[in-house]
């Protein structure tokens, strides 16, 4: 809308607030109405007020008539110009300041601002409706744990990459896993740490991680006693972790590692200079360290045979079903297939 | 890049709203579908408050392109774990119900991004040589190949590609390393069993034939960790096989491709009914190609578990003293290593 219209609609408006006051106040003149002392003195005001500002509109229309109508025109551009440069130059003030947004809506919104391309200028109640999406799909946790894992996976591969020959060039597959296991780990445990400092939880302190022996990863397939270590070493993980959510991702991370490790240690000293970097990074990221000082190692094996006699080996865990959901469905698909080739 | 992501789904959400309004009105017109007044109005609304809002921002996705590539790596990464995110929400093998009740918390959210973050398409790029190289460099030593094995392995891969080609669900066919990983396995199965059979036949009267891999229960695996039968199960089934390697190289051979297969059945059964196919797949050439097979009959998995049960009680499998090594050489190894920094 440019100046003149405006004017003319404001003009327009205060002479209607004009008339209606008028007629209030004849109507209670000619007793048709009846106002109370209060609102007829408003009323009175209002016929005032809007006589002042019709005459500031009218003159202030005369003069703009009187300008060449292109010079306005130039003027309006340069003020718009002004504006939206200021619009934008303050974007980052005004989000800040956002009355009826939380701050977490208002740090979300700053988060998209600060992503845009220079050149893009995105208004803030725009800005709001792609943050707003973004948080509720968590966008930002996903895009920056992707970023770590980029960091984690080429600070490995650095560690590893000129060490790979004939022998052992197949550990390039775990190239791919070892980087995810250990973001996984490191997660984890920020997690438990988090919700040990929470003031509710406080009864629990974090000591760290226990440390791994690697005679139960060498002897897993050899003797039970390694099987007992890991599995004892597992539950007393499980015991650190807090909620559901941490238990089930524990329980993942653990397999992945386990697995991954035997997969080196049956790879023998062809593979030491790659567990040596998986040891070392999973150290530096998620605190998981190795016990390798020969006493504690001997009071370790000492305990564990200990628990290893006690234990009963003939139970199965609460969970526990022969019939997985996969066996069920591999029946099911088995038959299936049958009937197809018939 | 998180805008990209984000607008895309507004995009569709509103393309949504829109489609289902005009869906509305058209069978309303058309007489198929009698819509109140009260209806007809909102449907009318949702089009004309959403229409703008769709051209508004498809034109902002544009200006975004210009900057930024729609379908880089980092956005396929990201598409795929908000696809992801929901199924790993409600679908997990275990404590299902409790789960589903518990309402998750902020920073849970970030382990969950995280335990998904393994399904999300990765690069990895590797020629049917350099596939071949890793497959086969390390066990050449250990068993003695027949010569076409190069032959072998590429059809072994082209059959397993062409059954995932057909899953709907790219989550899984996303999972680059496996897809790798399983080919290598079949191959390895295949070339060992040919191995195991005519070292053991050779110095043996009584002779192997093809199917001489006992049936493995598919608990074992998913109970590894949970429940002590599962570990001895694995443990004898692992020994029976060990014992038809009549030579230490045949040995030492089944050792890393009995590692390897646990890794991979692992991985997969992590994934649940997602992936079940993938893993029948799987399972299914290796039959094809090895003869290896699961237990199906739940009669004889309950039997083989009382089987078990009773070798525990009696003490059969069990260690007979403790290690003498708890210093391995990989240890030793890691402290002259430190030492040397």
């Amino acid at each position: 809308m440019n100046i003149i219209e405006d004017l003319e609609n404001k003009i327009k408006l205060s002479e209607s607030r004009i008339s209606l006051a008028q007629k209030q106040l004849n109507d209670h003149e000619s007793g048709v109405l009846t106002l109370s002392m209060m609102v007829q003195a408003s009323t009175e005001l209002a016929i005032e007020k809007n006589t002042f500002l019709l005459n500031k509109y009218k003159q202030k229309l005369r003069k703009l008539k009187a300008k060449d109508i292109k010079e306005i025109e130039i003027d309006e551009k340069n003020k718009d110009f002004i504006r939206e440069n200021n619009y934008f130059k303050y974007q980052v003030q005004r989000l800040k300041h956002v009355k009826d947004k939380s701050q977490k809506e208002i740090d979300e919104a700053l988060y998209i601002l600060d992503e845009l391309p220079f050149e893009l200028k995105l208004e803030d109640i725009d800005i709001f409706a792609i943050s707003h999406k973004s948080s509720e799909l968590f966008l930002g946790i996903h895009s920056d744990l992707d970023d770590e894992l980029m960091e984690i996976k080429s600070e490995f591969l650095f560690l590893v990459e000129h060490d790979f020959n004939d022998t052992n060039n197949e550990l390039k597959l775990l190239n791919y896993r070892i980087p995810i296991v250990i973001l996984q780990l490191r997660i984890l445990l920020q997690n438990i740490k988090e919700n040990l400092n929470d003031a509710k939880l406080n009864k629990k302190k974090f000591t760290g991680l226990p440390k791994f022996e690697d005679w139960w990863i060498q002897e897993l397939w050899i003797n039970h006693q390694a099987y007992m270590g890991l599995f004892r070493w597992k539950q007393v993980v499980l015991n650190l972790c807090i909620s559901t959510e941490q238990k089930r991702a524990f329980e993942i991370i653990f397999k992945n590692w386990i697995l991954i490790k035997k997969i080196l240690n049956t790879k023998g000293s062809f593979a030491y200079f790659y567990n040596y970097a998986f040891d070392e990074m999973i150290y530096k990221y998620a605190e998981l360290e190795e016990e390798y000082e020969e006493i504690n190692l001997n009071k370790m094996r000492d305990i564990v045979t200990k628990i290893t006699e006690e234990e009963d080996f003939a139970t199965v865990s609460n969970e526990h079903d022969i019939m997985t959901p996969y066996m069920k469905f591999k029946i099911g698909k088995t038959k299936q297939d049958k009937e197809d080739a018939q | 890049m998180t805008t990209m992501i984000a607008l895309e789904k507004i995009i569709k959400e509103l393309e949504l709203h829109i489609s289902v309004a005009k869906g509305q009105l058209y069978r309303h017109s058309s007489g198929e579908e009698k819509l109140s007044l009260l209806a007809e109005s909102s449907a009318e609304n949702s089009l004309e408050e959403h229409s703008p809002l769709l051209e508004k921002y498809r034109k902002m996705l544009k200006d975004f392109e210009k900057f930024e590539k729609l379908d880089s790596y980092s956005h396929r990464r990201l598409r795929a774990a908000i696809q992801r995110k929901k199924y790993y929400k409600y679908n997990k093998i275990k404590n299902t119900s409790t789960n589903k009740k518990q309402k998750f918390r902020e920073n849970d959210e970030r382990i969950e991004a995280a335990m998904i973050i393994d399904e999300l398409p990765e690069e990895i790029l590797l020629d049917n040589s350099e596939l071949f190289d890793i497959a086969s460099k390390n066990l050449k030593k250990l068993l003695k190949f027949s010569g076409d094995e190069e032959d072998q392995l590429n059809n072994i891969q082209t059959e397993f590609n062409s059954l995932i080609n057909g899953f709907t669900d790219e989550n899984i066919k996303s999972l680059e390393l496996l897809n790798y990983m399983i080919p290598i396995s079949i191959f390895h199965f295949h070339i060992l069993k040919i191995n195991i059979i005519e070292a053991y036949n050779e110095v043996n009267t009584e002779k192997l034939g093809v199917g001489f891999f006992p049936k493995y229960d598919d608990w074992w695996i998913n109970e590894l960790w949970e429940s002590h039968i599962a570990y001895f199960a694995l443990l004898k089934w692992k020994t029976d096989i060990k014992e038809k390697c009549v030579t230490e190289d045949l040995q030492k051979a089944w050792k890393i491709i009995f590692n390897n297969w646990i890794f991979i059945k692992t991985l997969i059964n992590e994934k649940s009914d997602l992936a079940f196919e993938y893993q029948y797949k799987l399972d299914s050439l290796l039959f094809k190609y090895a003869n290896l097979e699961s237990e199906l009959d739940e009669n004889i998995v309950n039997s083989n578990k009382e089987e078990i049960k009773s070798m525990i009680e009696k003490g059969e499998y069990f260690a007979k003293k403790s290690t003498d090594c708890v210093l391995t050489p990989y240890v030793q190894y890691k402290v002259s290593n430190k030492k040397n920094l």
